[in-house]
């Protein structure tokens, strides 16, 4: 294995959030209470999560380590808005660090809007379905509902959200007016909602159809 | 034929997700969302989190001076602001635009000191040379070859007394020193001083430079601890705030500001000739 890779994200790690290096308590409460040691511990749990989606997310490993400081700022600060009864803490880190990247590439867009996603401070999860789907199950469930999507919503997903780029650069990779990207983009997002909210069972059954 | 006023809606909704609103887009969103957020606007933030991490096929390690930067900023964050809920400030804060205002409005005053600040120094002779600081203070300005060295100058709300001093930074050993001779001492049951640093380079919010006491009016070395990265700063100013600080200051008090000049900075290290 690659020295620098710490250990892979699969099967054993996201199958069962309650038992594995992701798992155990929650930290977040500990720290909203100023519990320092458990900074420590938060770090060595989720570090590497955040440092590898980061990464994955940025240009630079300057940009990278920009960033995850910038994330974990804001989780320290929004410590106190974990609710556990409404999701998972792996959950509210992925917000959390997503609203940082998107505000990043707003920041270094020529089209800057005037607000920032990371100052919808509070995050609240529908009570349809969260608490009851364990992070893989998410995963899987995502994964099998993008498959779902056409070519393009598909394409236009993955490079926005897996790889960071903005939707100009979107346009350009994947030779699609800007507006499309936006409406590929906008419309696979709600399609794949809707698809992750039905039954899994059912999700499978359409995409074997 | 025209979308319904629930698809626009659904559709605006993925677009603040994905961050590609319009202004007049955004202006709708506003207009419309309610004050608590949607569960459907959350999930479909969950969904775009969820999507990001299932591109993830392996974890790689951080790096440990990177681990260790954030470990010792969260522990001084936990233990200086989330002691004091600064969570609960910010749910009662105003509406995130004011806020947003608020802090432009606090770089702008910022901004516009250090500029006067600037002209005013420009007419001023070069900063003296101080003797007999502490070891540390000493080791940086001898050590560092990228030195920012800029003596203070009253802010907007100076002090009854003359203060002088000056501010020495690295942003290679991303460490410094602030001095101050003449400085009022402080009740830190009533109030303290706070440093920020202002580095457009980085962010648009001035970084926390930390909060600290005076004791004595005589001269006072007191170590910068920036709470984030610093790489290019064009100034730094001490406010005066409550017992622990303050996250974004109201800048009602600032007595004292110090001007990064362009030709001060990356000063060479070594013997003067």
């Amino acid at each position: 294995m690659d020295p620098g890779l710490e250990y892979p994200l699969g099967a054993d790690d996201l199958n069962d959030e309650s038992s594995t290096r992701f798992g155990g308590p929650p930290l977040m409460p500990l720290i909203a209470a100023g519990d320092t040691s458990a900074v420590d511990r938060f770090v060595e749990r989720y570090g590497g999560l955040i440092w590898t989606l980061t990464k994955k997310m940025t240009r630079s490993t300057h940009d990278a380590e920009d960033l995850v400081q910038e994330i974990f700022i804001e989780l320290w600060k929004n410590a106190a808005h974990f609710r556990p009864e409404r999701g998972s803490e792996i959950s509210f880190i992925s917000i959390i660090a997503r609203r940082r990247l998107v505000d990043r590439l707003r920041r270094n867009s020529a089209q800057a809007q005037v607000h920032n996603l990371h100052e919808e401070s509070v995050i609240e999860f529908s009570e349809r379905q969260p608490d009851s789907l364990e992070l893989a199950d998410e995963i899987a469930k995502v994964r099998s509902c993008m498959d779902q999507l056409s070519p393009n919503a598909q394409g236009v997903l993955k490079l926005i959200l897996q790889e960071g780029m903005s939707h100009q650069e979107v346009s350009t990779s994947l030779s699609l007016p800007l507006g499309s990207v936006k409406s590929f983009a906008r419309r696979g997002l709600l399609s794949l909602r809707e698809c992750v909210q039905r039954p899994f069972t059912a999700a499978i059954s359409e995409a074997g159809s | 034929m025209k979308p319904s006023k629930e698809t626009e809606f659904a559709e605006c909704l993925a677009g603040y997700i994905m961050g590609d609103l319009t202004t007049e887009e955004f202006k709708e969103y506003e207009s419309v969302k309610p004050s608590t957020g949607t569960p459907a606007l959350s999930d479909l933030e969950r969904v775009a989190a969820t999507v990001s991490l299932s591109a993830l096929d392996q974890i790689e390690a951080m790096p440990e001076s990177l681990r260790r930067a954030v470990s010792n900023t969260g522990r001084a964050i936990v233990s200086e602001v989330a002691t004091r809920r600064i969570a609960d400030v910010v749910e009662v804060a105003p509406p995130q635009s004011g806020r947003v205002r608020e802090r432009l409005a606090w770089i702008a005053c910022l901004a516009a000191s250090l500029l006067a600040v600037f002209f005013w120094q420009g007419s001023q002779g070069d900063s003296d040379r101080d003797s007999g600081s502490p070891l540390t203070r000493d080791s940086l300005i001898a050590s560092a070859t990228d030195l920012i060295q800029t003596k203070w100058s009253e802010g907007t709300t100076p002090l009854k007394n003359d203060v002088s001093g000056d501010i020495v930074w690295s942003d290679a050993q991303q460490r410094g020193f602030m001095r101050f001779v003449g400085m009022p001492a402080n009740d830190p049951k009533v109030w303290q001083y706070q440093l920020w640093i202002l580095d457009p380079s980085r962010d648009s919010d001035p970084i926390d430079g930390g909060v600290f006491d005076i004791t004595t009016g005589e001269e006072s070395i007191v170590a910068i601890q920036a709470k984030l990265p610093v790489n290019q700063p064009i100034g730094f100013a001490v406010t005066i705030e409550k017992p622990g600080g303050v996250v974004v200051s109201d800048q009602k008090r600032m007595p004292l500001l110090a001007f990064v000049q362009p030709e001060k900075k990356k000063k060479p290290a070594g013997p003067e000739i």
